[in-house]
């Protein structure tokens, strides 16, 4: 037990000093900034006390931007320098923001640049600079409660951010004059403020059920280790659904068809929300909506029906829950505790159901709106060096599969998901065509087996590959990925030696739905996928087969091959072409077949002729 | 702190080349090099001690998935006898297992339709299981004996067997989701 110290305040605690750290959860609603004080990780609160930041910010072109809750009072009065839920914009590109369409109260600018940039009073705003403005903001917060500048910071990301979306965050950061020690997976950060201090060992679920998202991670703690086992969730789910299903019964209750009023929706909706909170700590509560007609329509939901209500939306995290132990490798009653993230975690239901699932009561005492970023602190304290002998140490996976295009638009997995980073994974491969100089990389992201289903990362192309025959050049392709899940990927030609390589920096990733609705199709259609990569690679044969046939004949066909032996094989090369742009896998193999049957007689003179002169002027004893 | 790159995965983990790993001291282990050299611990110090780290962790990481998993243990160690083959394309000319493997697709196919489905899968789950046991009882004993090809040969048959379990996990998941 270490001694207590005493200073008076002002006073150095020289030579001891502690370094300042905080952790940061930069949230999609609300922003939370934590430290470690007097050994107690505890968020820190503004002057009227407030611990929660909202995730909002207001610009202006007469002073600097306002952040928080004075920025949110301006929303109604000028949406279009309010900015919000700035998060779903971090890693996007232009055309990916096409896809929220209407969901944006505020105007992006049209540029050529890849970069979406918002429309403002003060001049147009990246998503990295807002988001900056709002860490700008905690970091005033936490250095003027602190009283000194930070050292370091921890950020949480959700845990199925991909690069592109955890290097905007670190941009953001660097934006705002914090200095990262590392961005900790949001679940992790949440089993570390329960963790360490109740100091469980054994396997720990991490259930996040968020505002719009659903998370579910599955870790193992061990001696003061935490390892990330598997990750997964359910990113279309959230809170604001169970507010939707309590908003639907009340329509029906008042009599009104599916509206198209979308006061009278948002309406509907608080009053969902307020219901659904005061369920939790009563069994009925009483419902109060203003109608369009100047009516209003009163009801009451008790917890029984309100249950009803929701209990397909649970079953479906649970069901989640039950896919990514299987992928963690770990039976249910192997988890020693489950952890409660999020406030929708506060509902009754949820933590009763989740609880019967794993057979344990989920650990809530921690408030679920704090518990990430309480984590973040812990583990920022012990990055800045304040406990030297610390043995907490986080190792994390990466979320998505990563792999590059191959012939045909198929993808070939360099390094699967749920692998401990940092990992480095070589692979292979050569050149399609004789003398190919260059080949293309294209980088991917994702589990499903074509690319075109997959997250485009980057690409670059390795140049300057000597001339060789298909198949002789060596291209070893390397992927690495660092302790904060950053990619680097390069390539080598082994026989020369040339090499390109490229950091993943497209300021554009996917968003968590992509990323759900991808690992959702991957199961559902394994059985096209395997499919489509045969017709698929039938389809690469077919043009290899067309394209070495197209060479040989410019070379020798019509010294070789009578006319009508040349027509023929002409004949069987244009049905290979007709098949090979349909879908018939089996009609293509076929057609592969007949041309090569057609064009046997012609294989074995080419090959003679081609002995004949290999052999021209060379004695017969240099080939025994 | 760095780990020696040359070590082989086995010496990493002070570890005999043996294909029975208690896999509770490997995990013992590697944490414990984990806390010495994961660039966490580094987060603070200049720019070429982190490289060194992250250089370790990347290495001590392949290691542990290596040696963690005995179908990728046993292909190693047939790589440090440089047997074993590098590439990709695995085949097995063992025609009555390969039948085997299709009969059991079959079955898969049908599970979906039956009266009990996941009892069925279970069932499935087990024999395939067993049969996972019986080849790596094979690569051991091809391994004692010094056959390196028989070896490959019946990690070549795990890789068939590890498919058809990922299959059987889909098809699961599939039944599942539609219960949901």
């Amino acid at each position: 037990m270490a001694l207590l110290q005493i200073s008076e305040p002002g006073m150095s605690t020289a030579p001891h000093q502690r370094r300042l750290a905080a952790g940061i959860d930069l949230g999609t609603t609300n922003s939370l900034v934590a430290s470690v004080r007097s050994g107690v990780a505890e968020t820190l609160p503004d002057e009227q006390g407030r611990h929660l930041l909202p995730s909002v910010v207001y610009y202006r072109n007469d002073g600097p931007p306002l952040v928080g809750y004075e920025a949110l009072q301006k929303a109604d009065e000028d949406p279009h320098n309010t900015i919000a839920s700035i998060k779903r914009l971090m890693g996007r590109s232009a055309a990916d923001l096409k896809t929220l369409g209407g969901q944006l109260s505020y105007r992006i600018a049209d540029t050529d640049s890849n970069v979406p940039r918002i429309v403002t009073a003060a001049g147009e705003k990246t998503a990295v600079e807002v988001s900056a403005d709002i860490l700008a903001a905690l970091k005033r917060r936490a250095e003027e409660t602190l009283g000194g500048e930070l050292e370091g910071v921890v950020i949480t990301v959700p845990a199925y951010f991909d690069d592109a979306q955890r290097q905007a965050t670190k941009d953001a950061a660097k934006l705002a004059g914090l200095n990262v020690l590392r961005l900790l997976n949001e679940p992790t950060a949440a089993a570390v403020a329960y963790g360490l201090e109740s100091g469980d060992e054994g396997v720990i679920a991490v259930y996040d059920l968020g505002g719009g998202t659903f998370d579910i991670s599955i870790l193992r703690l061990h001696k003061g280790v935490f390892e990330v086992l598997a990750t997964g969730g359910d990113s279309a789910l959230g809170g604001d659904d169970l507010d939707h299903a309590v908003a639907e019964w009340m329509l029906a209750q008042a009599g009104i068809e599916q509206s198209d009023d979308p006061q009278l929706m948002r309406r509907f909706l608080t009053a969902a929300r307020k219901a659904k909170e005061a369920l939790t700590d009563s069994p009925a509560t009483t419902i109060e909506v203003e109608l369009p007609d100047g009516g209003q329509w009163r009801g009451e939901l008790t917890r029984e029906r309100f249950d009803e209500l929701v209990r397909p939306l649970v079953k479906k995290t649970v069901g989640a829950c039950r896919r990514v132990l299987r992928d963690a490798g770990v039976k249910k009653d192997e988890v020693r505790e489950v952890v409660m993230v999020g406030g929708s975690t506060r509902v009754p239901l949820v933590r009763e159901m989740v609880g019967e699932f794993f057979g344990r009561e989920p650990l809530v005492s921690i408030d679920p709106d704090k518990v990430v970023a309480v984590g973040a602190a812990i583990q920022a304290d012990v990055l800045v060096g304040n406990k030297p002998d610390g043995e907490l140490l986080l190792l994390d996976v990466i979320p998505l599969s990563l792999g590059i295009e191959t012939m045909g638009g198929l993808v070939e997995k360099i390094i699967p998901r749920n692998t401990t980073i940092p990992v480095a994974r070589a692979q292979e491969f050569t050149t399609y065509k004789d003398g190919q100089t260059a080949m293309a990389i294209h980088v991917v992201q994702g589990e499903r087996e074509l690319v075109s289903d997959n997250r485009s990362l980057a690409r670059f192309e390795l140049r300057g590959i000597p001339p060789m025959v298909a198949g002789a050049a060596r291209i070893l392709v390397t992927f690495q990925v660092d302790a904060d899940g950053l990619l680097n990927v390069s390539a080598r030609e082994e026989t020369s030696g040339v090499e390109a390589s490229i950091t993943i920096k497209p300021s554009y990733g996917l968003s968590d739905e992509e990323i759900e609705s991808m690992l959702r199709e991957s199961m559902e259609h394994a059985r096209e996928d395997m499919e489509a990569r045969m017709l698929r690679e039938q389809q690469v044969e077919a043009d290899r087969v067309v394209e070495a046939l197209d060479a040989a004949l410019a070379k020798d066909g019509d010294e070789l091959l009578s006319a009508d032996e040349k027509a023929r094989i002409l004949e069987a090369r244009e049905k290979l072409i007709e098949t090979r742009n349909g879908s018939d896998t089996a009609a293509i193999k076929d057609a592969i077949k007949q041309v090569e049957k057609a064009a046997e007689i012609y294989v074995e003179r080419r090959m003679n002729a081609n002995i004949r002169q290999a052999m021209a002027g060379h004695n017969v004893e240099e080939f025994e | 702190m760095a780990i020696d790159l040359a070590k082989n995965y086995f010496e990493l983990f002070s570890l005999p080349v043996d294909f029975d790993i208690d896999p509770a001291e490997l995990g013992e282990r590697y944490r414990a090099l984990q806390q010495d050299v994961h660039p966490d611990r580094f987060a603070a110090a200049d720019a070429r001690a982190q490289r060194i780290s992250v250089q370790s962790t990347t290495h001590l990481n392949e290691a542990y998935e290596t040696l963690k998993d005995p179908l990728r243990r046993g292909f190693y160690m047939l790589k440090l006898r440089g047997a074993g083959s590098d590439t990709h394309e695995y085949t097995t000319s063992d025609g009555a297992f390969l039948m085997q493997q299709l009969e059991h697709r079959e079955a898969l196919e049908e599970i979906p339709r039956k009266d009990d489905p996941f009892e069925a899968l279970d069932a499935l789950r087990d024999t395939i299981d067993a049969e996972e046991r019986e080849q790596m009882a094979a690569f051991r004993r091809a391994w004692d004996a010094g056959d390196y090809e028989a070896a490959n040969d019946a990690l070549t048959k795990v890789m068939f067997i590890r498919r058809l379990q990922r299959q059987i996990d889909e098809t699961e998941e599939r039944l599942e989701d539609e219960l949901d």
